[in-house]
């Protein structure tokens, strides 16, 4: 019998992917895409110069081929961006889709939803579409008013410009588009700034509470130089926290932070202080002290000058039996510092735990306490996840720090633009990514479950123990 | 003749950084061997307590609690043993003893006034620590001896094996006959 399902479409094997390769195919996709500007970019040169060497022989050919694609290219290249830029502009001045929108009766089925959306997420949407709408409303509105104004001035640009130093095609296509683009954009920023802003306070919260009871923090900050210390986390120097909320999960008092880790400037002198970290009564984590550490010589050479992550800070109800760091053993190891010299790398029994990751810890039987068997497997599943690199972790004191990153290094609680009308797929995706973030969430307080609420000892502590 | 006197220098080298390598290797099994003998310290301690508490309401289990006591004397003394050849031997009453113990806390579930006391909660809650905490060593342990085996028994490791005071290899830790075979309820029915 033959297989009668459809065929799956791009969208279905793009999803089907895991993190890792979606990174990989990106990453490819990137560097095919810059090959191919750059060859247009360099055409008409390097055709010129085939046609100059091949003079008396038959290299002109090639030369005159690559010449006339280049001057193409250019010639085509700005009206194609400038098409794109105007297509753009038009498109999210027209009205959306569902044009019917009549207010809070017609919220109950709101636009992006099909059957198999779950019920639960339906308010969810529909408290997001009301926002959405009204001021999507209220930026074609002023889009309306403000677009007709520029197209004129852009017009009578061109006019001048072709009357002044005649038909330019280049200052021409410009002139045409820049206006339009950095006009649109400016109108809507206001606009969407404060769909963002509503989401995080009035939609996030509700996503959020399908997990636990949340609230959203505007005062959070932490130092992740210890973390940064073990490679857990790429080098950095200052830590900018973009969304944070506190709440609970399984009674376990859990921080969950959308980090950017900016590394702007490289530096040659280091202030270092031992890491503190204090909690206040109710367990959570306080900053104490602000932490500049230079990195070590020669490994500052960090290609990317920013990094964003999903922090789950974890407060345990014991100590871990030892410091210990778990990292992505296929990490880029110019953005990281290296590994502390108190920690050792631990080697465990699992062969495909090894494939993805490392162990560091500055106790073997401490880490292997942490690190069973049943965690491994977890661990393993939960890096094939399909947008989630595979998560690393530290482990120290009472506190169990997860970091998490996308492979696109996306903002996880962005809600999209407010021009677009759905929003399904997108809060969605959202509830997809804090449902991930969420199971690894579980794999690491039953992780912590098993552990002992005693210290691990070692040989000579042992033979000091009184027996009877 | 420099030629010569170059390579038979290599040869000496790699031979002395294999032996460092097997050195490197024993002792982490001795490091390890420690680490083990550490928790079984900790489980030889609970169990005089663990007896006390249960000795009230299985005073007719009297054969099952003389046994764990026999095996716990028998093996204390064992604790700091490093040479490879007895600690087969050491394994085997640890995991006796070990049995021993969870026969102990299977048969004690007949008797909710035992389990429910706040004492024998406790002190089965510290004995199960503590027995993930053997567990971790014992897995510490068995990557110590598998690299000492490797170092050992791969070229040129028989060679200075012997220099390296490794004359026999120590036993893996290995799980008591039957813990494989996946477990039928029907049978404790």
């Amino acid at each position: 019998m033959t297989d009668q399902s459809p065929k799956p479409g791009w969208t279905e094997k793009w999803n089907a992917k895991s993190a890792v390769d979606k990174r990989l195919t990106q990453d490819a996709a990137k560097k095919k895409f810059m090959s191919v500007v750059l060859f247009f970019a360099l055409a008409p040169f390097i055709g010129g110069a085939l046609i100059m060497i091949g003079q008396q022989n038959w290299l002109w050919i090639p030369g005159a081929l690559i010449m006339v694609v280049g001057v193409l290219g250019w010639m085509i290249g700005p009206f194609v961006i400038g098409g794109g830029i105007i297509y753009a502009v038009f498109n999210t001045m027209k009205p959306d889709a569902a044009a019917t929108f009549a207010g809070p009766a017609a919220a109950a089925t709101p636009t992006g939803i099909d059957e198999t959306t779950d019920a639960e997420l339906a308010p969810i949407l529909a408290q997001l579409d009301t926002l959405r709408h009204e001021l999507a409303r209220q930026r074609r509105a002023a889009l309306t008013k403000v677009m007709p104004v520029i197209a004129v001035i852009v017009l009578l640009l061109c006019y001048w410009i072709i009357q002044s130093s005649g038909f330019n095609l280049i200052p021409i296509a410009l002139v045409l588009t820049l206006p339009l683009f950095f006009g649109m954009h400016f109108i809507s920023a206001p606009f969407q700034s404060q769909f963002r802003e509503r989401f995080k306070t009035d939609v996030l919260p509700s996503l959020l509470a399908r997990h636990g009871d949340w609230r959203r923090r505007n005062d959070y900050s932490v130092d992740l130089s210890g973390s940064a210390a073990v490679s857990v986390v790429p080098t950095h120097r200052i830590v900018q926290v973009d969304d944070a909320f506190t709440g609970t999960h399984r009674a376990v008092p859990i921080d969950i932070a959308d980090l950017v880790l900016l590394n702007p400037a490289r530096t040659t002198t280091a202030m270092e202080a031992p890491e503190s970290f204090d909690t206040n009564q109710k367990g959570q984590f306080e900053l104490t002290k602000v932490m500049i550490r230079a990195p070590r010589s020669g490994r500052n050479d960090a290609r990317k000058t920013a990094h964003r992550l999903l922090l789950i800070s974890l407060t345990l109800d014991r100590p871990v039996p030892a410091r210990t760091a778990v990292v992505d053993s296929r990490r880029d190891k110019s953005l990281f510092a290296g590994i502390d010299d108190a920690m050792q790398r631990v080697e465990l029994e699992d062969v495909v735990f090894n494939s993805v990751y490392q162990v560091y810890s500055t106790d073997q039987v401490g880490a292997r306490a942490l690190l069973t068997p049943a965690v491994m497997r977890r661990l393993i599943e939960v890096a094939d996840g399909k947008d989630f690199l595979p998560p690393t972790l530290y482990a120290r004191d009472n506190k169990m720090l997860i970091f998490l990153a996308t492979y696109n290094e996306r903002d996880l609680f962005e809600p999209g633009t407010v021009a677009v009308a759905d929003m399904g797929s997108h809060v969605r995706a959202i509830d997809r990514d804090l449902t991930n973030a969420f199971a690894i969430a579980d794999t690491v307080i039953d992780m912590a479950a098993g552990l002992s609420t005693r210290p691990i000892t070692h040989g000579d502590e042992a033979r000091s123990h009184s027996s009877e | 003749m420099i030629v010569l006197l170059a390579i038979v220098a290599a040869i000496i080298a790699g031979l002395y950084f294999w032996y460092v390598s097997i050195v490197r290797a024993r002792n982490k099994v001795g490091e390890a061997l420690g680490s083990i003998d550490a928790q079984l310290q900790q489980r030889h301690d609970l169990i005089p307590n663990v007896l006390a508490i249960a000795r009230r309401f299985l005073e007719h289990e009297k054969t099952l609690l003389e046994e764990i006591t026999s095996l716990r004397a028998q093996a204390a003394p064992t604790l700091g043993e490093r040479d490879f050849a007895r600690i087969g031997a050491k394994f085997d009453t640890e995991a006796r003893l070990g049995a021993d113990m969870s026969r102990l806390f299977a048969l004690a579930e007949n008797y909710p006034e035992l389990t429910s006391s706040g004492p024998m909660l406790e002190a089965q809650r510290a004995y199960g620590e503590v027995e993930n905490n053997i567990a971790a060593a014992r897995r510490f342990y068995n990557s110590a001896v598998n690299a000492l085996k490797n170092a050992v028994e791969t070229f040129p490791g028989p060679l200075v094996s012997g220099l390296a005071g490794v004359t026999s290899l120590p036993p893996f830790f290995q799980a008591v006959e039957g813990a494989e075979k996946p477990i039928s309820a029907a049978d404790h029915l």
